[in-house]
C-alpha cells in the first residue's frame, strides 16, 4: 500500500484500482456505519483495535495515513471525491449527514489542536471555550446583519486573539501552566456566557439564528443536484467538508514547511533549537494563537448549521472530546486525526443505548490509550525517536 | 472598613479550603512530578462518601446524635473516600506511566477525573442534580467590633489550621518527611540510597487525598450544596492557589490560597453584581501572575525558561 505516494507507478490498471478502493472508502464506511447493528459496530471497532495490535498492520497503517497526509500525496483527490459522494450514498437519510457533519466540525477543532498538542506539546484543555467564541462572535455579528463569510472571519481572528493571550501564559512557565490556564478559560467562558445575559441571552441561549445562504440558496432548502434532490442537511455536510478539505490543507501545508520542521524540533529539544536561533517562546505563542484559529470555522458553522446555541454546548465536555480525537488518531497525524474524528464522534451515535456510561467510557478509554498506546491508533511514523 | 473586615473573614474562610486543596496538588507535583487535575474530584468522591452516611445517620428516626458525633462519622467517611480514591487512581492512572514525559500523566489525570465525575453522576442516587447537604454545624454567630464571624468560618479556619500545622511537623521533623525531601529532591538518589519510594508516594498520596477530602467537605459545610461537578472548580482554584504562591511549596500554597479567598470575596463584596463574576477575576489573577512572576509570588528563579 505505501507504494500508493508515488503516483507515477508503472501498471496503469494498478493504480487506477487503488483510486477506486480510495475513491471508496468514504461512501462505503458511511454506508456501513449508516446500516449496521451497534452490536455489530462493537464487534467490528474491536476487530480493528485487535487488528492494530499487530505491529505490521499497525505499521501498515500509519505509513498510508501519513503518507497520504503529506500535501503533495495523489491520495487526497480520490478520498476527496468519494466523500462528496457520501451524501448521494446516505440520502433520503437526513440524520447521518448532520452527524458526519458534526464529526467533521469536531475533525477542524481537532486540526487545530493537533498543532497544538501534536506538534509542539501543550496541553489546551479549553477548546470548546474557543469553539464557544467562535459560535457566540459568528452568531452575534450575524444577527447583527454581517454576511456569514465575513462573520465567520472575524469568529475566526478573534479565536486567534484568544488564543494568542493564553499563549502569553506560556512564554515563561512549561506547559502545565498553560494547561491550567486553558482549563480556567474554558469554565470562565461558560460562566460569562452564562452571566453576560444582555449579551449572550444567558443560559437560554440564542435560537432562530439564520442559516447560511449562497446565492439565494440557503441551507436549509432542499440540495438538488443532477435531478437527485439531497435532504436539506446536505448543505451543511459539503460546507463542513469544504471548510474540513480547506483546514487540512492548510494544516499540512505549515507542517511541511521550516514552521513544521520547527515545530517538531521545539517538541524534542526545546534548548537545541533555540541554539539554532529560533525565539521558543515567541513561537509557541504563535503556533498556540494559529491552532487556536482552528476553532474559528468549526464555532461559525456548528451555530449556523445547528440554529440555536446555549452555553451547555460548549463545556468541559467538548474539549476533552476534542483532546480525545487527536491522542486516538495519533498526535501529530492529519490523517489519524481525521480517522479518529470519525470514530470518536459516529460511533457513540450507535452506542446510544450506552446511555449515559457512554462518558465514562470515554475517560477510561483516555487513561487506558495513554498507558498502553500513548502515541494513538495511528502513530507518526516519524516520530519513532520521540519520548512519548 | 467593617465591610472591609467583613470581607477579611469571608476571605479567610474561602483561603481554609483552598489551602488544603493547594497543599495537596503542590505535594503531588513535588513526589510524582505530575500536575494532578482530578485532584477536586478526589475531594468530591469524599463530599459524597460523607453524604452518603450522613443520610444514612440522619435517616434514622428517633435517635438524637449529638452534632459532634455526626461531624466526626462524616469526616471519617469522607476521608477514608476520598484516600480509597486517591490510592486507585495513582496505581491505576499514574503509576503505569512512570518515564513517560509529565504531559501524559497530566493527560491521564484529565481522563481519570472525567471518570470519578461520570461515575458519581451516574452512580450516585440522583447524582445529577445539586444536593443539599445537611448544615452540621449550627448557624450560630458572634459580633465582634461589628464583625459577624459564623461558627462555620471558625470552624474552617481552625480545622485547616491544625492540618496544616500537622502537615508541617510531618515534612519538617519526622522520618516519613526526611523521605519526601528527599524524593522531592531526587527521586533516583533518593532510590538508590534505600528510600523505599514506592511506600512513601502512596502515604503521600493517602496524606494530600486525605486533605483534598477535607477540604471537599469544607467547602460542602460551607455552601450545603454539593454536585458532582464540584471538584473542576476546587482543582482550578486549589492550583492557582499553589501556581500564584510557588508550586511545591507549602506556605506559598497557604499564601496564594489567602489571595485567591480574599479576590474571590472581595470581588463579590465590591463590584456590583460581582458574585457573578468572582471566578473571572480569581482567573483573571492567574493570568497576570503568570506573565508576571511565573514561579509564583515565593517562587524562586531558575528552572528551564524555555
Amino acid at each position: 500500500m505505501s507504494s500508493v505516494v508515488q503516483a507515477s507507478a508503472p501498471g496503469k490498471s494498478r493504480s487506477t484500482a487503488i483510486w477506486l478502493l480510495l475513491f471508496a472508502v468514504c461512501p462505503l464506511s458511511a454506508a456501513i456505519i449508516r446500516f449496521i447493528s451497534p452490536v455489530q459496530l462493537l464487534i467490528a471497532v474491536v476487530v480493528v483495535c485487535l487488528a492494530l495490535l499487530i505491529p505490521a498492520l499497525r505499521r501498515a497503517a500509519s505509513r498510508v495515513l501519513a503518507a497520504g497526509s503529506s500535501p503533495g500525496s495523489a491520495m487526497w483527490l480520490p478520498v476527496l471525491l468519494g466523500a462528496a459522494a457520501v451524501p448521494f450514498v446516505l440520502t433520503p437519510d437526513g440524520y447521518w449527514l448532520f452527524v458526519f457533519s458534526m464529526a467533521m466540525i469536531f475533525a477542524m477543532m481537532a486540526l487545530g489542536l493537533n498543532v497544538q498538542l501534536g506538534e509542539i506539546g501543550v496541553v489546551n484543555l479549553g477548546f470548546a471555550g474557543l469553539f464557544a467564541l467562535a459560535a457566540y462572535v459568528c452568531t452575534l455579528l450575524t444577527l447583527k446583519g454581517v454576511p456569514f463569510w465575513l462573520a465567520m472571519l472575524g469568529a475566526t481572528f478573534a479565536c486567534w486573539v484568544a488564543g494568542a493571550l493564553l499563549g502569553l501564559c506560556s512564554r515563561r512557565t512549561s506547559g502545565d501552566y498553560f494547561a491550567l490556564v486553558t482549563l480556567g478559560f474554558g469554565l470562565i467562558v461558560h460562566q460569562l456566557l452564562v452571566n453576560l445575559r444582555w449579551l449572550t441571552n444567558g443560559a437560554d441561549g440564542i435560537t432562530n439564528i439564520p442559516a447560511i445562504s449562497i446565492f439565494g440558496h440557503t441551507t436549509k432548502d432542499a440540495l438538488k443536484i443532477f435531478g437527485l434532490t439531497l435532504p436539506p442537511e446536505a448543505n451543511g455536510f459539503y460546507l463542513c467538508l469544504l471548510a474540513l478539505s480547506v483546514l487540512v490543507f492548510v494544516a499540512l501545508r505549515f507542517r511541511y514547511s521550516w514552521v513544521g520542521r520547527i515545530w517538531g524540533a521545539m517538541r524534542q529539544d526545546p534548548i537545541g533549537v533555540s541554539c539554532f536561533g529560533v525565539d521558543v517562546p515567541s513561537f509557541r505563542v504563535t503556533t498556540i494563537a494559529f491552532g487556536s484559529a482552528f476553532a474559528g470555522p468549526a464555532g461559525s458553522l456548528f451555530a449556523h448549521l445547528i440554529g440555536f446555541i446555549s452555553p451547555d454546548d460548549f463545556v468541559l465536555l467538548q474539549s476533552i472530546e476534542v483532546l480525545a480525537i487527536v491522542i486516538l488518531g495519533g498526535m501529530g497525524n492529519v490523517g489519524g486525526v481525521l480517522v479518529g474524528s470519525i470514530i470518536l464522534m459516529v460511533t457513540p451515535e450507535k452506542l446510544r443505548f450506552l446511555g449515559d456510561y457512554r462518558l465514562m467510557i470515554y475517560g477510561a478509554m483516555l487513561v487506558l490509550l495513554l498507558i498502553y498506546r500513548p502515541k494513538g491508533l495511528f502513530p507518526d511514523p516519524r516520530r519513532i525517536f520521540d519520548k512519548a | 472598613m467593617d465591610l472591609f473586615l467583613q470581607y477579611l473573614v469571608n476571605a479567610l474562610a474561602l483561603s481554609a479550603i483552598y489551602a488544603l486543596i493547594a497543599i495537596g496538588i503542590s505535594l503531588f507535583f513535588g513526589i510524582v512530578g505530575v500536575v494532578n487535575l482530578a485532584h477536586g474530584d478526589i475531594a468530591a468522591v469524599g463530599v459524597f462518601a460523607a453524604l452518603a452516611v450522613l443520610q444514612a445517620v440522619l435517616a434514622v428516626p428517633g435517635t438524637e446524635t449529638p452534632e459532634i458525633m455526626v461531624s466526626i462519622v462524616a469526616i471519617v467517611a469522607g476521608g477514608l473516600g476520598a484516600i480509597a480514591t486517591g490510592v486507585i487512581f495513582y496505581l491505576v492512572a499514574l503509576k503505569p506511566l512512570a518515564g513517560a514525559p509529565p504531559i501524559i500523566g497530566l493527560l491521564s489525570s484529565v481522563g481519570a477525573g472525567f471518570v470519578i465525575r461520570e461515575a458519581i453522576l451516574n452512580f450516585y442516587p440522583n447524582g445529577r442534580n445539586p444536593q443539599s447537604f445537611p448544615s452540621i454545624i449550627p448557624p450560630k454567630s458572634f459580633e465582634v467590633a461589628g464583625v459577624f464571624i459564623d461558627l462555620k468560618q471558625i470552624v474552617l479556619v481552625a480545622t485547616t489550621a491544625v492540618l496544616v500545622f500537622s502537615l508541617t511537623y510531618v515534612v519538617e521533623k519526622t522520618r516519613l518527611g526526611r523521605a519526601t525531601r528527599s524524593i522531592l529532591n531526587n527521586r533516583e538518589v533518593a532510590m538508590s540510597l534505600g528510600v523505599p519510594v514506592l511506600k512513601v508516594t502512596v502515604t503521600m498520596f493517602v496524606i494530600g487525598a486525605a486533605l483534598a477530602g477535607i477540604a471537599g467537605l469544607l467547602n460542602a459545610f460551607y455552601y450545603n450544596v454539593v454536585q458532582s461537578d464540584m471538584g473542576v472548580l476546587l482543582t482550578v482554584k486549589g492550583f492557582t492557589a499553589a501556581v500564584v504562591g510557588g508550586l511545591g511549596n507549602i506556605y506559598g500554597a497557604l499564601l496564594g490560597a489567602f489571595l485567591i479567598g480574599l479576590i474571590e470575596s472581595m470581588a463579590s463584596g465590591y463590584i456590583p453584581d460581582g458574585s457573578a463574576y468572582k471566578d473571572v477575576a480569581v482567573f483573571a489573577v492567574l493570568i497576570i501572575v503568570l506573565i508576571a512572576r511565573p514561579n509564583g509570588l515565593l517562587g524562586r528563579a531558575g528552572g528551564d525558561r524555555v
